[in-house]
């Protein structure tokens, strides 16, 4: 490569990374970048991680759940026949599951599975109507189809494993990792407390943000379209093809929870619920015309504020007021 | 002496209202753990639900000031048990965890895979309660290795940056009274 077109390819990749942002990964020791330097660059994915010796490792246990990035081992030393591991990663996140080391003996009935989602007494999160993909893709089988696809991604901030090994001595060892999502849809949040603007960019999907607690939601900034897109219906939210619903419930399936409050024109200012539920969801429903945006935050009701609730209501479903 | 009993955790009963049926449910098994120094905590299981059965019932009850702080304290230990026996549970020594998880049905034939119920074939029959348990847990883990994490990146770069070569630009100190 003559010098003139290896300078132009450096400061190529030089405006590249500084755009993505990952400038401080260049070795400028020598005054020069090294082609190694050059390819792991290209390769962001790679960078996130700390070398070999640093990746965080721990013994996976039968039932277990799993925030953390790193290589999880099980080894059974009796059989087990029912394990199931949750992840769960931060709302932007992806979740990625790599087959690392797998000792099971598939034609004697063990197993590992990965399922796109959680599932929980019979219900499913997300739930079918806001998942792009069929109950049955959802789940990868490693004796399916581990040995062509060592790495399998999650759809949202949650994934479960269930694994099945009957033989004493068998083992497998899994890495979790999260990957960025600039757009996530369907999220279930890892503390009773925050905050949270989903965006649905033209797209023709539901969005679903799952916190498991009972909680004071307050809406801040709801967008459909621009101002005049979508005029204010004096029949209510009937019939609207964009709007937001807020539900609660005791499962995670949110196409079995209760609707709280349908909201369905953009307003600014701040819109307050008390959802005395096990789960509270925000869900989007969005008809892809519009750029859809909601912005909120939630904290954890009080024992005292939910006895409240219990007091003040009348209906025999989840609290809400 | 009678020992009266009350469920603890985040959400004591008042929650939604359809699942108080099951908590006042009738018990099953009960056992019986290492009790601490002031209250005899019971696990008692009923179905697929956890309880730490601890203390005083009556929780309505209105407690004089200098009650505070034997309750904050008393609060304290509860939460304390309540995340060790979590522990435990997920080690499996307490109880068959297997008992978590049920199959709807074996999905083995490919052909059919079109027409099978939205019923998910492998689901794990845990509370909301033990799930926030386990996820309070999970957090709390993946801060701390967050935090480790951090520190060896700071480790890492700090042995990179002492060696560059950035000219060291000597400052001059002058004092307040140099002419």
């Amino acid at each position: 490569m003559s010098c003139n077109s290896r300078a132009q390819l450096c400061f190529l990749l030089l405006s590249v990374t500084a755009l993505r942002g990952q400038s401080r990964y260049l070795d400028a020791q020598e005054n020069e970048i090294s082609s190694e330097g050059l390819f792991a660059l290209l390769n962001s994915e790679l960078k996130r991680e700390l070398p070999e010796e640093y990746v965080y490792r721990r013994p996976l246990r039968c039932l277990d759940m799993v925030a953390a990035e790193g290589q999880f081992t099980f080894k059974a030393d009796h059989p087990q026949l029912n394990c199931a591991v949750f992840f769960i990663g931060e709302p932007n996140d992806i979740i990625s599951i790599e087959y690392d080391s797998i000792n099971i003996n598939c034609r004697e009935g063990d197993f590992i599975k990965v399922f796109d989602g959680w599932v929980m007494k019979g219900e499913k999160f997300p739930s079918s109507q806001d998942h792009l993909l069929p109950l049955y893709e959802r789940y990868s089988d490693y004796c399916d189809s581990g040995e062509a696809h060592p790495v399998v991604r999650s759809s949202q901030n949650v994934a479960m494993v269930f694994f099945r090994l009957h033989q004493s001595g068998s083992s497998f060892s899994i890495t979790f990792r999260k990957v960025f999502n600039p757009f996530p849809c369907n999220v279930i949040s890892q503390t009773p407390e925050g905050r949270f603007s989903m965006v649905i960019p033209q797209q023709h999907r539901n969005c679903s943000y799952s916190i498991i607690y009972p909680v004071e939601i307050q809406i801040g900034e709801l967008s459909l379209g621009h101002h005049n897109d979508l005029k204010r219906s004096i029949h209510g939210c009937a019939g609207a093809r964009d709007f937001v619903e807020l539900l609660g419930g005791n499962g995670v399936d949110t196409s079995k929870m209760f609707p709280m409050a349908d909201l369905c024109y953009s307003f600014n200012g701040p819109v307050q619920l008390k959802v005395g539920c096990d789960n509270t969801v925000v869900r989007m429903v969005s008809s892809g015309k519009f750029v859809n945006r909601v912005t909120f935050q939630y904290r954890l009701l009080g024992h005292q504020e939910l006895a409240k609730l219990k007091r003040n209501s009348v209906e025999d479903m989840c609290l809400s007021g | 002496m009678g020992r009266e009993t009350a469920s603890v955790g985040i959400h004591t009963g008042s929650g939604c209202f359809k699942g108080r049926g099951a908590i006042d449910g009738s018990s099953q098994q009960v056992a019986e753990l290492d009790p601490p120094q002031q209250t005899q905590p019971i696990l008692a299981r009923l179905g697929a639900e956890y309880f730490i059965r601890l203390g005083n019932k009556n929780k309505n009850n209105h407690r004089a000031p200098s009650d505070m702080h034997l309750d904050s304290s008393l609060a304290v230990s509860k939460r304390a048990l309540q995340l060790q026996l979590t522990q435990r549970l997920l080690e499996g020594k307490v109880g068959n965890i297997g008992r978590f998880v049920s199959y709807a049905h074996q999905p083995d034939d490919s052909t059919d895979r079109e027409r099978r119920s939205e019923e998910p074939p492998i689901s794990l029959d845990l509370t909301f309660h033990l799930l926030r348990e386990v996820l309070e847990m999970a957090r709390a883990e993946q801060l701390a290795q967050q935090a480790h994490s951090n520190r060896k990146m700071m480790e890492i770069f700090g042995k990179h940056t002492s060696r560059s070569r950035w000219p060291v630009v000597p400052l001059k100190m002058y004092s307040n009274d140099h002419v």
